[in-house]
């Protein structure tokens, strides 16, 4: 919230709203008070809620809303959970066709309608408000968040949900506010922390992206598999075969084929349609006083809890894939739908044999069984390719070490990249010409220029950055961050997050490309800070590159992403004197040159790290460099020729 | 993101045609009748039962980028509507709904091109935003206004047979 309060009181500055000269005396006093920079604003009588709403409405050109006007409609209530509506201060407003219209206190956050779009499926239109109005609009609609004594889920209010297949919706003024879920507890975390510990022994996610998914399962209404999945990008067979083989072989809970299994309508009858698709539960059997039902995440508390109100049978447990239970759910009750955002990916792996079976599948495909590519022929490719030096005087005063060889490397790069045999449509951003904005609207528009045609599903992406990175703490986390031009050294603000970076190379419809294949190098551990020795360059962390591991691999959308770093984990990037480059842009040209028939992005890393693996630091002996490529070997590769 | 970016400069029609809402027969039909009724487009498409008014209102939204607003679920301060003089509201089948400090908010049934909303600003002295509302719901706010000038239209699409927010 710091972040957006220094926004925020930016554009009252500019609108005239708050003089230039209290600008930082709010900065300090509003933290010291515990509030917003908004309430310390309303509170001290600075400003009033219409001048801060006009202010942001008119600089960002959105239109304004007063939430104490509005009435909102259940079904749109239900599109953003209580607790994600207040974590990102946004409010649902109304729903027409797939078009979602929310309020939203701070709209230059792309990354909150990312997270938004995630959750609710929906395209996004933005309008303007206040986060104390939004908060207000949270409590009266979704409830307080102070009476958790009895009802604590949709399913628990009675109501149908998402559709009207089995009773007509109340209106929302009829009925009293929504009661919030608490926070799981320790003993309802258990589960999952217990699953937890398997996932990361099995190398299914590392440590830090499992505390990552445990904690937005703790605060959230998701079950631990969908953050896993849909935040941390874990696959939904390795979630199934960990969870059978290690708290199943305890639990009892098994994987089940529901294609494989006939329908028992005495089962379907137990549970409620709306019931089933809200929380991914399809009824398998019943036998005598028994109950089987097939679960997507079969450890979840809540789910659990849900389940014994809707029935008083003793209840089996079995998990199976989101894919089938969706189906069945579509077999046994007709209409209802499971909202398919949070669907995981049917990878196609047979999890029986897999399982159960004498025989194990192989994951991995063999290459010569890769059928060509459909689309292939047609394909197109298109490349960004940034450059800067940080050379002027405005990054003197900021602070920036002064690159030599960032802004030519670019353009070599370019130069290369452009020519047969690759042929690559590319947009060369070098310099001052290298804004944040100039880089984000490649990917907004999906295109490289207006005369570029847009990306289509078929065709390539590349992104080359060479120029300043460092890892940054801010509000609590570390993030490496690249800087474009007009960044500032020590500043998330204003550059490019690895989770941004992420994003936008495989993150949600709003941010992202549509190319099917994007490859993204990044030297950008190039020196940062004029103060200490200009060569120093920042050491690339486990941390600063682990949301770039989360989003490399299977995402949202059917595409492969590969992300190659200059260095190697505790190592820097360097400029080196006497090649008259940066290491790995010299050592890259080389790779590119006369490149064998067939070569793939993952060939060209081969050659390139066995080109590096020559090269040593002039003038520090012992100082090697290697670049690490991050990608998911199950995927297919990018063939670049 | 399906085209706010490649949509905005395209007219209503082409917009409609080109989203498969409407046929290009539909569509010749409907300025058929257009120049025969002086309604307006998105009046004909709705009452002919061309397409849904919801779908319509939502392929507006969704394509130029404008949020959708249920009138009958905000409550609009009735002192608005003195903002725009009502034969102009009636002749751009647009509705006051909201005035925040320099920001003004309008709903519309169909397309308000850029030069609709510049002659809204200067008349208002605000900065207008455009939401996007049902054909039935605009119909019924403007049917409430005080009755000055002759309507156009059927609610008040231009006489000259032009749709003055799809030119």
């Amino acid at each position: 919230m710091a972040k957006f309060d220094r926004k925020l009181l930016g554009i009252l500055v500019k609108q005239g709203v708050v003089d230039e000269s209290d600008r930082e005396d709010i900065l300090e006093e509003a933290p010291e008070t515990n509030c917003s920079v908004t309430e310390y604003l309303l509170n001290t009588g600075r400003a009033t809620e219409e001048q801060i709403i006009s202010a942001v409405s008119v600089e960002l050109n959105l239109p304004p809303i007063d939430l104490a006007k509005c009435r909102v409609a259940d079904d749109v209530l239900e599109l953003i959970p209580a607790d994600i509506a207040r974590h990102y201060t946004v409010f649902p407003i109304t729903k027409v066709g797939k078009l979602l219209t929310i309020a939203i206190a701070d709209p230059m956050d792309i990354l909150i309608q990312d997270d938004i779009n995630i959750v609710t499926g929906c395209e996004l239109a933005l309008v303007v408000s206040t986060d104390v109005a939004i908060r207000n609009a949270c409590d009266r609609w979704y409830g307080d968040g102070e009476d958790t004594s009895s009802a604590d889920s949709i399913d628990d209010l009675d109501e149908p949900y998402p559709g009207d297949w089995d009773g007509k919706k109340r209106d929302a003024t009829l009925r009293g506010p929504r009661r919030r879920r608490p926070p799981l507890t320790e003993d309802e975390m258990a589960p999952a922390k217990g699953l937890a510990w398997y996932l990361v022994e099995d190398g299914v996610i590392d440590q830090a992206g499992a505390d990552g998914a445990l904690d937005y399962h703790r605060r959230f209404d998701v079950t631990f598999k969908d953050a896993l999945t849909m935040r941390h990008k874990v696959k939904e067979s390795d979630y199934i075969v960990t969870l059978v083989r290690s708290v199943g072989t305890r639990t009892g809970v098994t994987y089940v084929d529901l294609l494989e299994e006939r329908i028992d309508h005495e089962a379907v009858k137990e549970l409620r349609a709306g019931f089933c698709a809200a929380r991914k539960v399809a009824p398998l059997s019943l036998n005598g006083d028994v109950l089987t039902v097939a679960m997507s995440d079969p450890l979840d508390p809540k789910i659990e809890q849900s389940l014994r109100r809707q029935t008083r049978r003793s209840i089996v447990y079995r998990v199976s894939r989101d894919q089938h239970i969706a189906e069945r759910i579509r077999m046994s009750y007709g209409k209802t739908d499971v909202s398919p955002i949070w669907l995981c990916k049917d990878d196609g792996l047979n999890l029986t044999d897999e399982l159960y079976g004498t025989k194990v599948v192989e994951r991995e495909p063999k290459r010569e069984d890769v059928p060509r590519e459909p689309g292939a022929e047609t394909r197109k490719r298109y490349a960004l390719v940034v450059g800067i030096d940080y050379a002027d005087d405005v990054h003197r005063q900021q602070g920036f070490g002064r690159l030599a060889y960032a802004q030519s490397d670019a353009l070599q790069i370019a130069e290369r990249l452009s020519s047969p045999p690759y042929g690559f449509e590319v947009l060369p951003l070098v310099g001052r010409d290298a804004t944040l904005d100039a880089i984000l609207d490649v990917f907004k528009n999906n295109q490289l220029r207006a005369d570029v045609p847009p990306m289509r599903e078929e065709d390539q992406f590349l992104i080359f950055f060479a120029g300043c990175g460092e890892a940054v703490r801010a509000e609590g986390e570390t993030s490496y961050v690249l800087h474009p031009y007009n960044g500032a050294p020590g500043m998330t603000d204003g550059s490019i997050s690895m989770e941004l970076l992420g994003r936008l190379l495989q993150g949600a419809r709003y941010t992202t490309v549509r190319a099917g294949q994007c490859m993204c190098v990044l030297d950008a551990c190039r020196p940062v800070g004029a103060r200490g020795d200009r060569t120093e360059g920042c050491e690339l962390d486990r941390e600063s590159a682990r949301d770039m591991e989360a989003v490399v691999g299977s995402g949202l959308e059917h595409r492969t992403v590969q992300v190659l770093f200059g260095c190697d984990f505790g190592q820097r990037s360097w400029e080196d004197a006497t090649l008259r480059h940066g290491v790995l842009a010299h050592h890259l040209l080389e790779a590119l040159r006369d490149p064998p028939e067939g070569m793939t992005f993952l060939h060209l890393v081969r050659r390139l790290t066995t080109l590096m693996e020559g090269w040593e630091h002039p003038e520090r002996p012992g100082t090697r460099q290697k670049p690490r490529l991050f990608w998911d070997n199950t995927e297919r590769e990018i063939a670049l020729l | 993101m399906s085209g706010f970016a490649d949509n905005w400069r395209k007219t209503l029609q082409e917009v409609l045609v080109e989203q498969g809402v409407i046929s290009e027969t539909q569509l010749a039909e409907a300025l058929r009748k257009r120049h025969r009724s002086g309604a307006m487009l998105v009046e004909i498409l709705v009452d002919e039962e061309y397409v849904a008014e919801k779908d319509l209102a939502g392929t507006i939204a969704l394509n130029y980028g404008w949020p959708f607003l249920d009138l009958e679920r905000y409550d609009i301060d009735d002192d608005l509507c003195r903002t725009f003089p009502p034969g102009l509201m009636r002749q751009y089948g647009v509705i006051p709904v909201e005035r925040i400090g320099d920001a003004m908010a309008i709903a519309a049934a169909g397309r308000v091109t850029p030069d609709i909303i510049s002659e809204l600003e200067d008349v208002s002295g605000k900065r207008v935003f455009v939401y996007v509302s049902t054909l039935t719901q605009v119909r019924r706010m403007l049917a409430r206004l005080p009755d000055s000038g002759r309507p156009r239209g059927r609610s008040g699409g231009s006489s000259t047979g032009d749709d003055p927010t799809d030119p």
